[in-house]
């Protein structure tokens, strides 16, 4: 192949994965010369983001068993040719095992074409009108809605799409599973005749309602409610939500003294609640769409699908990694809004800030209290080891429940905040606990961040800043083998047949050679990817949501759900993303997920004849589409005690929720390889780059860093905290709402 | 909040290497030429103010680092952005066939709505032309989108091709405002808590 690539490179990277791509960005940063690789033509390895087409290509690709490993070619003569005497070459493998039993189940039709379905009800114009009439005091509800049928007048989609719930209507594609095709049958009859006895009533106007409320999330943030004006909402704190303003702007203030501020918010919150409450007796129309494999793949680019979902702490090690090197500039950011957790056979909202304390039904006044009291001390419970003697070596719930807290509140802290099972010691659990708290409000209602557009990006804003810094880029390309010298050190790669020199080689664990790895992996992860009708907790407004379903019956380890919507620009509007991992148990992942799919879902539809229009009335997500499969763990084995001198092996994303290992690995890997550099330090802003005998008008560029510096002054009046910050690029994907966000009005 | 703008356009610069995409930014941010760029090495985008309709509007425009090279732009370099500048270089003709693959590319990752604009760079070297202008706007009328020819070096059209996709957009997006108030899905972008005191400068070094 006739590329133009150098020969010798200081830092060669295989793979594009978050670890790999810190390192390829903290090389480059510091001088390093940096080539880094990816065998797949896409960005971010086992750490992807792919659009609905592209997930279903990987499903295709992966489904196949990778044929054994060649080795007999591995020595052939053009490699002989290009090795010294001294020299060794080490093949690599083609065929990486690293993604296990891929199992994907298609739960709609084909297409519209030959259906079999009841009439299908139209939300007319009217319906739109009515609905729209009902969020008092909200003046932007009648330009939305022509903002709607203006953005999607362009689209294949009718205007009504958007508010339209999915049907999962189809067949499950062949290795569908027969247990749960009787199942399915069994709870769609006793469905279907409870529809029957029902008219227009509660539960199909509460799907409704639920309508209404999304249709109007948008406007949200600049509710008349809070007395704020268009350009104030526009350069405010900007959350997700107005309750969110409100106690984001308390809790940064003083996270202690807000309390009253919190209860008028609580009232506020509750005011509205009524207010949606009212929406959904307003009698109105089921309206629904019967979603098809062929819609997905019409509306394949609004889905941006991870293969490694996480989150970040708003505090956590990424966040700081990206706002200290100044890659935050790359990506955006939305605050998860609620944690659920499920208890008493139901999902409830974790109360986990003090605004959301004083909110919930779900806990009694005494027990808010003794809530409050303890959140208080978790998050600074080294200064009173006096409240927990006795407990240090003892679980953290037999902690918890000698606090005369009830059974709900165990549960909501250690399941839920902590996120710790039964058997962690006291101590991990209030560190587990101290750190959700401290996360908490600097974005928003929860501590966690997730980026827009999903976690592939973050990635590949490592890579963008090494290439900025000079790193070259080459995807689809594969590297046979490595080349080693005399003391077994590496010193080089072969790459399509070209010998590449480095001083180190960074790959990550599914590019390395068996015998550079530990004899055994022993732990896999369960992943599953639903695409669902509706949200698993139906709220007023589109909701990010963190879950964890604790080991249960069914359920065999502890599984993290993370539901996202259209907001998070995962999914197009109508739908809703859920990702589920877990440790794997069982052989496959299927097997593990699968319960956790039962218990929040609609029991997956896999007869076409039965699954047809006419469940609106069902209160559980339908899924129409998913994937399950399993992926090696390598974050919890050493990779880097059997690898040759100069070569550096990186992990696997494992099932972490967040980023905190990972910045941890690559921050100590950095360091392995250059132990007096500084990692990632600070990226120039392109005002400060100066061009070496640039003469060009200094005025211009004079005025425009004095800006950023009024801007910086008036925007962070000396606050500890990190601010939430008006977003400055603009952010559009063919999304009405999105092109507005390039707006910024003096 | 005393902003010095009233708009902020994201603007990305697209074509193969070697086209003059750094040169176009450098003469439109700097009004500077330096013929012995070699590559896009520490840029990642330059801003510079503009005016419209009694409107300032501030254009951030994004360049490739060099990912262009391999066919390697990240999808999240497409992201949000509302002008693309597709550029050939009139003295290179594979530069001017690769423009639609770039089209594709475009249409692939980038908001479909984007405006787009296509430039042929290097007009001022008449001697070595290998694409002529009419063949250019042929294929700027078959995507339907504008097209000038440019020269970086000798400053032709370089202003007049920002005003224009800058005016292309404002058009759009004030059509788009009257519409609807602007909506939020509440998205942060993480700043540091204080600004980094602006003590030194960057140098770096033209080869």
């Amino acid at each position: 192949m006739d590329d133009d690539l150098p020969s010798n490179f200081d830092v060669i990277i295989l793979g594009t994965g978050m670890p790999e791509s810190i390192l390829a960005a903290a090389a480059a940063r510091i001088g390093k010369t940096v080539l880094h690789l990816d065998r797949n033509h896409y960005y971010g390895g086992s750490w992807a983001n792919f659009n609905f087409d592209q997930l279903t290509e990987w499903t295709e690709k992966h489904k196949v068993i990778p044929p054994h490993e060649t080795t007999t070619s591995l020595i052939d003569e053009r490699w002989a040719e290009c090795l010294t005497e001294e020299e060794t070459a080490v093949p690599l493998p083609q065929y990486p095992k690293n993604i296990q039993n891929v199992s994907c189940i298609t739960c709609i039709r084909e297409s519209a074409s030959a259906k079999s379905v009841p009439e299908e009800k139209v939300f007319s114009q009217d319906d739109l009108e009515k609905t729209n009439v009902i969020p008092s005091g909200n003046e932007n509800s009648e330009n939305t809605e022509i903002s709607h049928l203006a953005a999607s007048s362009g689209d294949s989609f009718s205007p009504t799409d958007n508010e339209q719930v999915a049907e999962a209507v189809g067949e499950t594609e062949l290795s569908g599973i027969t247990h749960n095709l009787q199942e399915s049958e069994s709870s769609r009859v006793t469905f279907l005749g409870a529809s029957t006895s029902r008219t227009n009533d509660v539960s199909n106007q509460e799907g409704n309602g639920d309508h209404v409320t999304r249709e109007h999330q948008e406007e949200d943030t600049i509710s008349p409610d809070l007395g704020q004006s268009l350009e104030e909402a526009l350069f405010g704190s900007n959350t997700s939500s107005d309750n969110t303003l409100i106690q984001n702007v308390g809790e940064r203030e003083d996270s202690v003294n807000d309390v009253l501020e919190d209860r008028n918010h609580n009232i506020r919150s509750e005011e509205s609640a009524e207010m949606c409450h009212d929406l959904n007796l307003e009698p109105s129309k089921p309206d629904k769409k019967e979603w098809t494999l062929e819609d997905l793949h019409t509306q394949r680019r609004k889905f941006n699908l991870d293969l490694a979902p996480k989150l970040l702490l708003s505090k956590g090690p990424l966040v700081g990694l990206l706002i200290s090197s100044n890659i935050a500039r790359y990506a955006e950011f939305k605050c998860a809004t609620r944690v659920l957790t499920y208890i008493n056979n139901h999902l409830e909202q974790v109360p986990c800030s003090r605004a959301d304390v004083f909110a919930t039904k779900h806990v009694s006044v005494v027990e808010k209290r003794m809530l409050m009291k303890l959140l208080t001390f978790c998050l600074q419970f080294q200064k009173h080891p006096e409240e927990y003697r006795g407990f240090e070596g003892r679980p953290f719930v037999e902690f918890l429940k000698s606090r005369k807290l009830t059974p709900s509140v165990v549960h909501y802290i250690c399941y839920a905040i902590a996120m710790v099972d039964d058997s962690v010691p006291t101590l991990q659990g209030l560190t587990a606990t101290q750190k959700f708290l401290e996360s908490l409000g600097h974005y928003g209602n929860s501590p966690f961040l997730w980026p827009l557009y999903g976690c592939g990006e973050l990635p590949q804003c490592f890579c963008r800043l090494c290439a900025v810094f000079g790193g070259i880029y080459y995807l689809k390309r594969s590297v046979e083998g490595v080349i080693l010298d005399r003391e077994g050190k590496c010193v080089g790669i072969f790459s399509n047949h070209k010998r590449i020199n480095c001083s180190w080689l960074v790959m990550e664990s599914s590019y390395a050679a068996a015998e550079f790895l530990p004899a055994n992996v022993p732990e896999r992860v369960s992943r599953a990817i639903f695409i669902t009708s509706s949200s698993i907790l139906p709220a007023e407004k589109e909701q990010l949501t963190l879950l964890k379903l604790v080991p249960d019956g069914n359920i065999p380890s502890t599984v993290t759900v993370l539901e996202l919507g259209p907001g998070a620009m995962v999914c197009p509007d109508g739908l809703y993303v859920v990702y589920m991992n877990c440790p794997s148990v069982h052989e496959t992942a299927k097997e593990d997920l699968l319960p956790a799919a039962e218990l929040l879902f609609s029991p997956l539809n896999t007869d076409v004849n039965t699954g047809c229009a006419g469940s609106s009335d069902v209160m559980e997500p339908e899924v129409l589409w998913c994937v399950f499969f399993n992926e090696l763990d390598t974050t919890t084995v050493n990779l880097n005690e059997h690898n040759p001198s100069g070569t550096i092996i990186t992990s696997s994303p494992g099932k972490s929720l967040d980023y905190e290992l990972t910045v941890k690995e690559a921050r100590n890997l950095f360091q392995k390889m250059f132990p007096a550099e500084e990692f990632l330090p600070r990226a120039p802003d392109p005002e400060e780059i100066v061009m070496e005998g640039d003469t060009g008008n200094p005025g211009e560029k004079g005025n425009e860093s004095a800006e950023n510096l009024t801007d910086n002054e008036i925007q962070h009046p000396s606050e500890n905290l990190q601010q939430p910050e008006e977003l400055q690029s603009p952010n559009d994907q063919e999304n009405k709402e999105q092109d507005q966000h390039s707006v910024t009005e003096a | 909040m005393a902003k010095t703008y009233d708009y902020l356009f994201k603007l990305l610069l697209i074509g193969d290497s070697g086209v003059g995409k750094t040169c176009i930014l450098f003469r439109f941010s700097e009004d500077a030429f330096n013929a012995t760029f070699i590559s896009t090495i520490g840029i990642d985008f330059k801003i510079r103010t503009i005016e419209l309709d009694g409107k300032k509007i501030k254009l951030q425009i994004w360049d490739t680092a060099g990912q262009e090279r391999f066919r390697t732009i990240t999808t999240a370099y497409y992201r949000g952005a509302m002008g693309i500048m597709l550029v050939y270089d009139v003295t290179n003709e594979k530069s001017f066939e690769n423009i639609k693959n770039w089209i594709r590319n475009i249409e692939e990752h980038a908001s479909a709505d984007v405006e787009k604009m296509v430039l042929g760079n290097k007009c001022d070297v008449n001697e070595r032309r290998q694409v002529s202008k009419e063949r250019g706007e042929q294929l700027a009328i078959e995507y339907g989108i504008k097209f000038m020819e440019t020269s970086a070096k000798a400053s032709i059209n370089v202003e007049e091709a920002f005003f224009a996709l800058a005016r292309d957009i404002k058009r759009k997006m004030e059509k788009k405002m009257e519409a609807t108030n602007p909506p939020k899905t509440g998205s942060h972008q993480l700043k540091a808590n204080e600004p980094t005191k602006k003590t030194s400068r960057w140098f770096c070094t033209v080869l």
